[in-house]
């Protein structure tokens, strides 16, 4: 079935809804994706997250090896607008740009004491998305403790938590791999190495 | 002739211009649709005229196509609710993007469809120009 | 006394929500879209003004749900708005070059262009017209025909010049240069205190109308000081332009047309006095701004009044509080706070009894 704007969009709305009140339970939005037809570096399932986050009221960045000729797809198909990464209110990283995840947290805005919720959410192409036990999550939206594998490097957590070591400022996140699932971080998780 | 004239033409003319340039051109060339008839909003942007800043009046409904029509991309906008006239127009915007010759002899069409629109607008102009005011001032 | 959560409502309100339905069809007659459109001018330019939101066609289906009440249809106009995306903002709108259809001054007898009528109400006697009741479809193409075939002119509607331009060619009004600051967007941002006229503006324009004047009213009312008279009354067709969306640099031959809203524009003219350096008064024009979607006359009127109460600074005016105005007059902010109180508040209530019988 062709990708459906509106009731896709909504499905996947709901779905990354419940993944964000739910940190580190994963939702899964391939059947959603599947029918999108553009061929390009992103993967399936980020395009779906194009549908979802942008319009000509927000602006994004990329950061990928290709990220010239996807950031003007991005702006043709949503009419946001690319600004430089510092300004961004979407950040997408690329499975090709993920060494670059650390230093992403020292230049994305984490909004201001009045306005928090301007901030930078972040969209992490993952190698997979599982809930091994390599993270260990904590914080508003789980009840004891939840589990996340990413399948990334861990340099990334220190620069996480010193970006969001000044609550109510910080960065959002969102996970996603290949096969459609999808995980989130919202800044109030705290997360610790290992079981 | 320029896009802004052009789409004047085509929305303020007959409905049935917009649908004939198009069948020309799907009669002749792939049309490929990119993005299907979605409605959106436009924000209207206006100046007031007491200190001639910028304010935000309200937003108008539009529908918008996208079309890919020999290698270009053609965008349909219009005011309303209005799909098929919405693709009508993307597919002439794309085959103008793209040069193609039909677009050439449109011009007189058009130019004879602004004619018509200018004496519509004359006999609307007359007709409300009768509600305008003679004043005659009065002996006292 | 905790919560008690209470279920069971759910097949009394699908029971209500069909007798809604019932009190919309029980006439036994189906009230025609296309015949709101045509014949409900007031009341659809009223809904799209307040929802600011401008189709004919969606104020037409949302009044026909709402069975006419228009705070109900705004209410649907707004939701539905949300759910669609915002793909382009128009390039500046002019209602210098709009077409008028109706152009007025209170002002000036002779003001250049003419005094343009158009259609109002202004000019009846207010007696209803019981010839109506038996008014046919064929009575309407008749008049229609009748009035149809009249000669063209010359004159250019579209090119009337606008009283303030003429006054400020006079000297008599100060000059302001264009200002091309970006305006701020209340659907995207909660207001804060002090506002930016454009905030201000956009407030003022999506406005209940009802509000609007009585609160407008109340300025002239009250203390009398801010008595306008209006410069210039016009009802225009304003031809919008979207630039292209992906070149937004490129000229304006190469916008794109999508059509024509319909608004009323108003400048009042208020005078101020001032003592002058000599010690004598001199007198001042302001001008005073509205501006409404649709022929909302008494509203521009209104707003233009609240433009200028709301600039003046130490005024004793109730309107001059912003804070006062600006978070009573949308429409949908005052009737939802004011609607929610029929929502069940049997915890809070109680406590209030409870406290109650504890004094006696």
């Amino acid at each position: 079935m062709p990708f459906d704007k509106v009731h896709d969009t909504q499905q996947i709305y709901r779905k990354v809804l419940h993944a964000m009140s739910r940190p580190g339970e994963i939702s899964n939005i391939f059947s959603e994706v599947e029918g999108l037809t553009l061929q390009s570096a992103m993967l399936k399932p980020t395009v779906g997250f194009l549908y979802l986050l942008l319009d000509r009221e927000v602006g994004f960045h990329v950061v990928s090896r290709h990220a010239d000729e996807v950031s003007q797809l991005i702006a043709q198909l949503t009419y946001s607008k690319e600004t430089p990464i510092e300004e961004a209110d979407y950040i997408f990283v690329l499975q090709d740009a993920l060494g670059e995840l650390p230093a992403v947290f020292g230049k994305g805005k984490t909004g201001n004491l009045i306005d928090p919720q301007k901030s930078a959410t972040l969209i992490v192409e993952c190698p997979a998305v599982a809930n091994n036990q390599v993270l260990s999550l904590k914080g508003p939206g789980i009840k004891s403790e939840n589990f996340l594998d990413l399948g990334l490097s861990p340099e990334w957590l220190k620069a996480r938590a010193l970006a969001n070591s000044e609550y109510p400022l910080g960065i959002d996140m969102m996970f996603v791999d290949g096969m459609g699932a999808v995980a989130c971080l919202p800044r109030t998780s705290q997360i610790k190495e290992g079981a | 002739m320029n896009r802004r004239k052009r789409t004047e033409i085509l929305i303020r003319g007959d409905r049935a211009l917009s649908e004939a340039f198009r069948q020309e051109i799907e009669a002749l060339y792939e049309v490929t649709t990119i993005e299907e008839a979605e409605n959106g909003l436009a924000m209207v942007k206006m100046r007031e005229t007491a200190q001639k800043s910028l304010f935000y009046l309200g937003e108008v409904l539009i529908t918008e196509v996208k079309v890919q029509v020999g290698g270009k991309m053609g965008i349909g906008i219009i005011q309303g609710d209005e799909p098929e006239w919405a693709y009508d127009l993307a597919v002439i915007d794309a085959a103008y993007n793209a040069n193609l010759i039909q677009t050439g002899k449109w011009n007189q069409q058009l130019l004879d469809e602004a004619r018509k629109i200018e004496t519509a607008k004359k006999q609307k102009h007359a007709q409300i120009l009768k509600t305008k005011v003679n004043f005659d001032v009065m002996d006292t | 006394m905790g919560y008690v959560a209470v279920k069971g409502g759910t097949q009394a309100i699908e029971a209500s929500i069909e007798r809604l339905k019932f009190e919309r069809l029980k006439g036994q007659e189906v009230l025609d879209v296309e015949a709101i459109k045509s014949g409900m001018r007031g009341l659809i330019d009223q809904v799209m003004s307040e929802a600011s939101l401008y189709d004919v066609g969606l104020a037409a289906i949302a009044i026909k749900q709402a069975e006419g009440s228009a705070e109900e249809a705004v209410f649907l106009l707004r939701a539905f708005r949300s759910t669609l995306p915002r793909k382009h903002v128009t390039r500046v709108a002019d209602s210098a070059t709009a077409e008028v259809e109706r152009r007025i001054s209170a002002s000036f007898k002779d003001v250049p262009g003419g005094q343009i009528l158009g259609a109002s109400t202004d000019y009846t006697q207010r007696l209803i017209d019981f010839g109506l009741l038996s008014e046919t479809k064929a009575d309407a193409l008749n008049f229609l025909s009748n009035y149809r075939s009249e000669d063209s002119t010359s004159t250019d509607l579209g090119a009337l010049p606008k009283v303030v331009d003429y006054l400020r060619e006079e000297g008599l009004l100060v000059l302001f240069e264009d200002d091309d600051q970006e305006p701020d967007d209340v659907t995207k941002m909660n207001l804060e205190f002090p506002t930016s006229r454009s905030t201000r503006l956009q407030m003022l324009t999506r406005g209940q109308t009802g509000a609007v004047i009585s609160l407008g009213y109340s300025a002239l009312r009250t203390y009398g000081a801010a008595h306008p008279t209006v410069g210039e009354l016009r009802i225009a067709n304003i031809p919008l332009y979207i630039h292209h969306p992906l070149f937004e640099a490129c000229d304006e031959g190469e916008d794109y047309y999508i059509g024509d809203i319909k608004v009323t524009e108003v400048e009042s003219f208020i005078t101020t006095e001032q003592k002058n350096q000599l010690g004598k008064t001199d007198i001042q024009f302001s001008i005073g701004y509205g501006v409404a979607f649709g022929q909302n006359e008494t509203k521009a009127i209104a707003m233009s009044i609240l433009d200028k109460a709301l600039q003046m600074k130490d005024s004793p005016l109730p309107v001059s509080n912003e804070e006062f105005v600006l978070y009573s007059i949308d429409t949908v902010e005052s009737t939802g706070f004011i609607s929610h109180l029929k929502l069940p508040h049997y915890v809070t209530f109680q406590s209030k009894l409870d406290s109650a019988r504890k004094k006696v």
